[in-house]
């Protein structure tokens, strides 16, 4: 489904990502692990086109998405759930969702009704401004807003960053039944643990790298991942 | 009292002028945070432009309001296109020199074609002066007032109730995740220049209208009144800059009516200064620390 060979990102002066080969196939969850500053959400926004490739391509059931601006890609049925949540500050919760319809609104209704189900909580909320929700409010809305393009690949960056424990483990059972109703997922996390548990492979990154790949259960199980990143 | 009513009442109506100017400037600087000085420009070619199809085409005040909109929202956006866009990512201070030139640019172009005299704008509407409680209201007034509060109205219904006016809500606010859902941002933004450009070319009809003269020159004093109305108002608010053009225009009448004229445009200053010191973020304006 999604297809990266040898992609190069320079970040400024900075080259964040040094030469990233991965695939997601169509019906994974798949995650990339690495310490802060490995390049992960760098690799992300460049799948969506907030940033350029130096070298290397992004192929996305054939099309290059190297070519394509952001709204494009959106279009093409790949959707991301920003790190840090970045929800619309100042808009309700129910206008925030329906410009994540913004390329489909014909469909946005129902897709709103579909989003309010599986978000009970954000339906309660619904005319209050998006600033004044809870973080992890926050993130689930920024995720039922991805949700409302109807994306057939999600990417999420670091979707549990900054939550309550509580929160966390929600957002993991999200992930999941967002995967349960079709959607294929690509996931970032520095919650290493949690993410290869739900994962069907793992990437893991360093300093721009893949440095170790394999299924979520093998990469869990090694020694040299759950050293670094697991906590021993 | 009488007089307090009276300088109210005239206050309203350069003040609803002031506000129709503030929403462009408030608009575009909450989507781009640029300050387009051209945009008092834009309000004297939407004078010319009234002057011109009335003149020659002997249309009514409707087709001219209207017809003027149309020209100058095209006009913005094209200045937009050909000036701004190509700076979207330099540094912000070259995007305003730009304006400034683009300003000089209108000012300058407008006289070297149509000449630098002052013109008798055509008044396509008959003035009726009536009492009212011993003050003196003209229809040209009141139909000022209306038609401001209409556009202002009809603003607030479009950018709070449309797709194209929550999208440049959601790009004045965050630009990146509003194209991580498929905003185009170049087409909010174009879209912000023509609604702000629509409302200047209405005001600059309407001044015509209230005032009788036009020239190149007329946008220059109007449009950094309006800037400054649009900074009391706090930049970047809509209700903000309606505010603050209606309350720059009864400062300024309120002045001139205590026999103080000459230091009318000084007093607009003053409130400039008086703001940015004691409460720089403007009424309804919120503190954003600049990231640096």
């Amino acid at each position: 489904m999604l297809n990266v060979v040898g992609l190069k990102v320079n970040y400024g002066a900075i080259q964040a990502v040094q030469g990233v080969d991965f695939t997601v196939n169509d019906g994974e969850i798949v995650t990339l692990i690495g310490a802060n500053g490995a390049g992960k959400s760098t690799i992300l926004k460049t799948i969506s086109g907030l940033l350029r490739p130096s070298a290397g391509t992004i192929t996305y059931n054939d099309q290059n998405l190297a070519k394509l601006s952001p709204s494009k890609i959106v279009a093409a049925g790949i959707a991301q759930v920003p790190e840090g949540r970045h929800v619309f500050e100042g808009l309700t919760v129910t206008e925030n969702l329906r410009m994540g319809a913004y390329l489909s609104p014909k469909t946005r209704d129902e897709q709103l009704a579909a989003v309010y189900d599986q978000f009970p909580v954000l339906k309660e909320r619904r005319s209050q401004d998006a600033a004044t929700l809870s973080g992890g409010e926050q993130q689930m809305l920024a995720m039922g807003r991805a949700m409302m393009a109807k994306p057939k690949l999600l990417l999420l960056d670091e979707p549990s960053m900054g939550l309550a424990p509580i929160y966390i483990n929600k957002i993991f059972d999200i992930i999941k039944n967002i995967h349960a109703q079709g959607v294929t997922v690509l996931l970032i996390e520095q919650n290493a643990a949690q993410a290869l548990q739900v994962a069907d492979r793992g990437y893991v990154l360093a300093s721009g790298q893949v440095k170790m790949t394999g299924t979520g259960k093998a990469l869990l199980a090694n020694d040299d991942v759950r050293a670094a990143y697991l906590g021993g | 009292m009488q007089t307090f009513f009276q300088q109210l009442i005239n206050g309203l109506s350069l003040g609803s002028i002031y506000a129709l100017l503030a929403l462009g400037y408030t608009m575009v600087y909450g989507i781009i945070k640029l300050i387009n000085f051209a945009h008092g420009d834009i309000y004297m070619i939407g004078a010319f432009w009234g002057y011109y199809v009335i003149n020659q085409y002997h249309v009514d005040f409707g087709v001219a309001l209207v017809s003027s909109m149309v020209i100058c929202a095209a006009l913005g956006m094209l200045i937009e296109y050909l000036a701004y866009k190509p700076l979207r990512n330099s540094p912000r201070i070259t995007a305003l020199i730009t304006a400034i030139g683009v300003s000089y640019f209108l000012e300058n172009g407008m006289s070297f074609l149509f000449g630098a005299n002052t013109r008798n704008f055509p008044q396509v509407v008959a003035s009726h002066r009536f009492t009212v409680f011993g003050v003196a209201v003209t229809n040209i007034q009141l139909l000022i007032v209306t038609v401001s509060l209409l556009l202002m109205v009809a603003l607030q219904l479009i950018v709070q109730h449309t797709r194209m006016g929550t999208a440049m809500r959601a790009v004045a606010v965050d630009q990146e995740a509003a194209e991580l859902v498929g905003i185009n941002p170049n087409h909010v933004i174009s879209f912000t220049f023509g609604l702000g450009s629509a409302l200047a070319g209405a005001a600059g009809v309407l001044i015509g209208l209230y005032y009788n003269s036009i020239d190149p020159l007329m946008g220059m004093v109007p449009g950094i009144k309006a800037f400054v109305a649009a900074v009391v108002g706090g930049i970047g608010s809509i209700p903000g800059a309606a505010l603050g053009g209606f309350l720059i225009g009864i400062l300024e009448t309120f002045v001139q009516a205590i026999g103080l004229s000459a230091y009318k445009d000084a007093a607009v200053y003053v409130v400039l200064i008086v703001i940015l010191v004691v409460l720089p973020a403007g009424i309804f304006g919120k503190n954003v620390k600049e990231k640096v």
